[in-house]
């Protein structure tokens, strides 16, 4: 490691990557002099909302709502807050390793773990990556559809749209492009508004977790496996490690660094349990999602029921949703795949010549993404369900991997998780890992025993 | 933990402007690679595990799913 007196700190052989970032960084500081709190929180502001918000994507809004379309206003309302606070504990561990030791998840676990292990989580972040994009796809492509804009148009914008957010070389740039697209979350909470529910009923069900759900427990688990893939996911860990070294974070803004991702976790937590309010009238009256999730689904079903303004808010919204998330997501398999590939630049702060592996990696997961899309007979929805269900299996290796580090002395030094923090994170690993076996093992044996009749 | 530089403004020397980054968050600092963990047996064979248990979740889930595509 350099420390100030070295040549190599003094002598100024510096990147243009360490430049940018030092001009984020001095702002930082100046803000800190000035005593403005307000403005320090502005400006560390950014990995946390954008990893929180960025979940809120097309399969997760998709899930929340068909949990709404399916149960109604009941035990899913309070499940999905429930399910946040689990995200906040995850994501808080991600922020502090990032702040702490500068590097990505994918790096840390490459070089603390080796090769094999480094290359095995960098696999797994592709698939559900990959498999998410084609889901966000999607979500643009349903929202666009209902304004009568034909698919390559909208995998044009999803693709361009990523492109686009490269250009320039500043982290700080790209990420306040994707913040200002990530407010727009909160459209759902109008749609909800709009919808207008219960207030009784939304007590009730914060406070009671009822009415309980009825019907196929595989529905039931594929629905509860599906909402805890939607807040706590494998990309969100690579994501806001990397972001918030991207960022330049260090030990002092971890408090501001959980003030970012507790307003994150707040903001997606309310626009999370505002889809599942909005779509919640399906259910009302009886109207079966399950069969009616292609071309304009959601937001032509809930037309008669909700009105056409509240209608093209939520179509807005899942083009929003799937916007944000094609940037975050496709960052996240750039971050993971340059940090793995070792040697090679990995940051926003770098242009495409000086991080190749990294913008490609970044554009071409995404263009893979539109691509598949745009295959006739793309099994599209089948593929949407199952998206956030493929996170949460996913998901225990990956928590396994957070917590292992977020206890390693030797690179956090005080910073270690506490008792609480680590007796959370346990429990959250296990409950995950039941949650996504569960489902997978009850519906294998559904399917097993219905094809041997 | 380094204590944070004094304010340079934009535009001075950039040696001095890079002082307001920590010396381990230079990219010359972060491209040394960190030594590996030295890992007990029981975390190797509990790392094993859960890496055999998702596979076998997940060969369940691809099975069902593609049961259910083809109905």
């Amino acid at each position: 490691m350099l420390d100030r007196d070295s040549p190599g700190f003094a002598g100024g052989n510096f990147t243009h990557e360490d430049r940018d970032r030092s001009l984020d960084r001095t702002r930082v500081f100046n803000a800190r002099r000035s005593g403005s709190r307000g403005m320090v929180t502005w400006l560390l502001l950014g990995p946390g909302v954008l990893a929180m918000l960025g979940e809120n994507d097309g399969p997760s809004m998709l899930s929340y709502a068909f949990s709404g379309a399916t149960y109604g206003i009941g035990f899913f309302l309070p499940f999905i807050a429930v399910t946040f606070a689990a995200a906040y504990v995850v994501q808080e561990m991600s922020m502090r390793l990032g702040a702490v030791t500068h590097r990505g998840y994918g790096e840390l676990i490459f070089q603390r773990f080796g090769r094999f292990w480094g290359w095995v989580s960098a696999g797994d972040l592709f698939v559900t990556n990959l498999i998410t994009l084609i889901t966000e796809v999607i979500a643009i492509r349903i929202g666009m559809a209902f304004f009568d804009i034909s698919a390559p148009i909208a995998v044009a914008f999803a693709v361009g749209l990523v492109v686009l957010s490269a250009c320039g070389s500043r982290y700080s740039r790209w990420e306040r492009l994707a913040m200002g697209l990530a407010l727009f979350n909160l459209v759902f909470l109008v749609v909800a508004v709009l919808a207008r529910p219960s207030p009784q009923a939304l007590g009730h069900a914060f406070l009671t977790w009822t009415p309980l759900p009825k019907g196929s427990a595989s529905v039931f688990l594929l629905v509860l496996a599906s909402n805890i893939g939607a807040t706590v996911t494998p990309w969100m860990l690579f994501f806001q490690q990397s972001a918030s070294a991207d960022k330049g974070l260090t030990p002092r803004d971890i408090p501001q660094g959980r003030l970012d991702t507790l307003i994150g976790t707040l903001l997606a937590a309310v626009a999370g349990c505002a889809a599942l309010v909005a779509a919640a009238p399906l259910f009302t009256h009886h109207v079966d999602m399950s069969q009616n999730l292609s071309g304009t689904g959601f937001p032509q079903a809930l037309l008669p029921l909700i009105g056409r303004p509240a209608a093209i808010l939520f179509a807005l919204g899942l083009m929003e949703a799937g916007a944000v998330a094609m940037l975050t997501i496709s960052a996240s398999t750039a971050y993971a795949v340059s940090e793995v590939a070792g040697g090679v630049g990995h940051s926003f702060n770098q242009s495409i010549r000086e991080a190749p592996l990294f913008h490609v990696a970044n554009i071409g997961v995404a263009a893979m993404a539109g691509a598949i899309v745009l295959i006739p007979g793309t099994p599209l929805m089948a593929i949407a369900l199952n998206a956030n269900l493929l996170a949460t299996v996913l998901m225990p290796p990956a928590l396994v991997f957070l917590l292992i580090l977020a206890n390693d002395r030797e690179i956090m030094g005080s910073n270690v998780n506490s008792r609480t923090t680590n007796f959370l994170g346990i429990l959250i690993t296990a409950l995950v890992t039941a949650a996504g076996s569960a489902y997978a093992v009850v519906a294998f044996l559904e399917t097993f025993q219905s094809k041997g009749h | 933990m380094q204590p944070e530089a004094k304010f340079q403004p934009e535009g001075h020397h950039e040696s001095q402007l890079i002082e307001s980054l920590e010396p381990d968050q230079l990219v010359a600092a972060v491209a040394k690679p960190l030594p590996r963990l030295k890992l007990s047996r029981p975390v190797r064979i509990a790392l094993w595990a859960v890496r055999i248990f998702v596979l076998i979740i997940s060969a369940l889930v691809v099975y069902t799913f593609i049961v259910k595509l083809m109905e």
